[in-house]
């Protein structure tokens, strides 16, 4: 079939979108993390439940500050 | 004590780790492990949330729930420019009490403000969006929020009541940002009524929409209900060094001529608020207002407990001639400011 001068262009068109729509759904031109994940076994211990908290924390001596 | 939970370790946040936000040292000491602790990683314009949500953080950092800046300027104005630069009652009153309403993003999205005494508000999750009786509540609760959700005066607002959230009428703009300096909350888009009720004046067939232009008067005068208006702040040092207001409040509702009439607000009549700054409000402190004067403390208040039928609205009567509803002379104290006086209506209409 003889394509009409119209066609082709059309035709890239929707080509180019629709690679452009594959790539934005497949998460390519996403923002990369820019923050590396850091192990944290130990916070997580202590702060997933209040009754190991409770069981865990001695009052220091002498107040060290910090968060929890 | 702060929890986390299972269901929070598996989200993009949770997965990043304790220390990757907050530091620390991964050690099975408390001592060890909170050393170099950073317990409010978001707090410097974003501070580590920038580093992914950089759009965000950027047009945060010249928002007013960052900076609000809106409270400053009123300083700088009742004073001088650089009246926060200055050590005194005045900067100290701001830093301790004033400033405690300056949001950052953990304090909406994962805890609540400080004004609220803080805390997690759904453990450690992050919400996209935050509660709003958590989280706005924790600063606009006196007023607009309060009274929106019914907490204070006499009536809810009907949009409460249809299940809106704050955001379903404020773009996010007004709380992340527009990206430039905001000086205060009337510069960022606040929402007007006819976002959604659209052409209400003209395609109605409401009587007092058809006799009415629509820059008569503001929305509220009609539909919004007697709201919380506080007189008489006075600002002292407490036990602990920190500065604490107290104040007087009523429930009132006070129809005025508008202080600023700008192409968003066109009208002639508006509803107002009586703030409680007066000129002795940091005098215990040290702090003076020369420029009191100059600024009335009667302020245009969209007020957020708008209801259809009103007492104001029953009838044209409830209305016209009502002196109890308008701001006259009578209301005015003997320790408000002069400025208060172009707002006076001059005759009832």
């Amino acid at each position: 079939m003889h394509e009409t001068k119209g066609e082709k262009p059309v035709f890239l068109t929707l080509t180019v979108l629709f690679t452009l729509i594959m790539l934005v759904i497949s998460g390519c031109g996403s923002k990369k993390q820019v923050i590396e994940p850091i192990a944290s076994e130990a916070c997580i211990s202590c702060h997933i439940r209040a009754d190991i908290i409770d069981s865990l924390y001695k009052l220091p001596e002498i107040a060290a500050g910090g968060g929890g | 004590m702060f929890c986390i939970t299972e269901d929070f370790l598996v989200t993009k946040h949770g997965e990043l780790g304790c220390i990757a936000c907050h530091g620390g040292e991964n050690i099975l000491s408390t001592q060890k492990a909170h050393a170099g602790l950073v317990r409010y990683p978001s707090a410097d314009a974003g501070g580590i949330c920038s580093q992914c949500h950089g759009n965000i953080s950027a047009s945060f950092a010249t928002s007013i729930h960052y900076t609000v800046q809106g409270m400053r300027n009123a300083l700088a104005d009742f004073t001088h420019p650089d009246i926060l630069e200055e050590d005194g009652g005045i900067k100290a009153a701001f830093d301790s009490n004033c400033y405690k309403c300056h949001a950052t993003c953990g304090s909406c999205h994962v805890s609540r403000p400080k004004a609220f005494s803080g805390g997690l508000h759904s453990q450690h999750t992050f919400t996209k969006l935050p509660p709003m009786e958590d989280t706005c509540y924790g600063c606009h609760g006196a007023r607009n929020a309060g009274e929106y959700m019914g907490m204070v005066g006499y009536a809810k607002d009907v949009h409460f009541e249809g299940g809106k959230h704050c955001v379903d009428c404020h773009p996010v703009s007004n709380f992340h940002g527009t990206g430039a300096v905001e000086q205060n909350m009337y510069e960022v888009g606040l929402p007007k009524c006819t976002d959604c009720h659209q052409n209400i004046y003209l395609d109605s067939n409401i009587p007092a929409h058809n006799v009415h232009s629509s820059d008569t008067m503001s929305c509220q005068v009609c539909h919004a209900s007697a709201n919380n208006n506080c007189f008489d702040c006075h600002a002292a040092l407490t036990e602990s060094g920190s500065v604490a207001g107290t104040s007087t409040s009523r429930i009132m509702f006070k129809i005025g001529l508008n202080p600023q009439i700008t192409e968003t607000r066109p009208y002639k009549y508006v509803t107002l608020r009586h703030i409680p700054t007066t000129a002795k409000t940091f005098a215990s402190l040290g702090g003076e207002l020369p420029n009191y004067d100059l600024r009335a403390n009667w302020k245009y208040s969209p007020t957020h407990n708008i209801q259809r039928k009103t007492i104001q609205n029953e009838n044209c009567n409830s209305c016209h001639g009502n002196q109890y509803i308008f701001l006259q002379q009578s209301d005015l104290r003997e320790n408000d400011s002069e400025a208060n006086r172009k707002l006076l209506v001059p005759k009832l209409p």
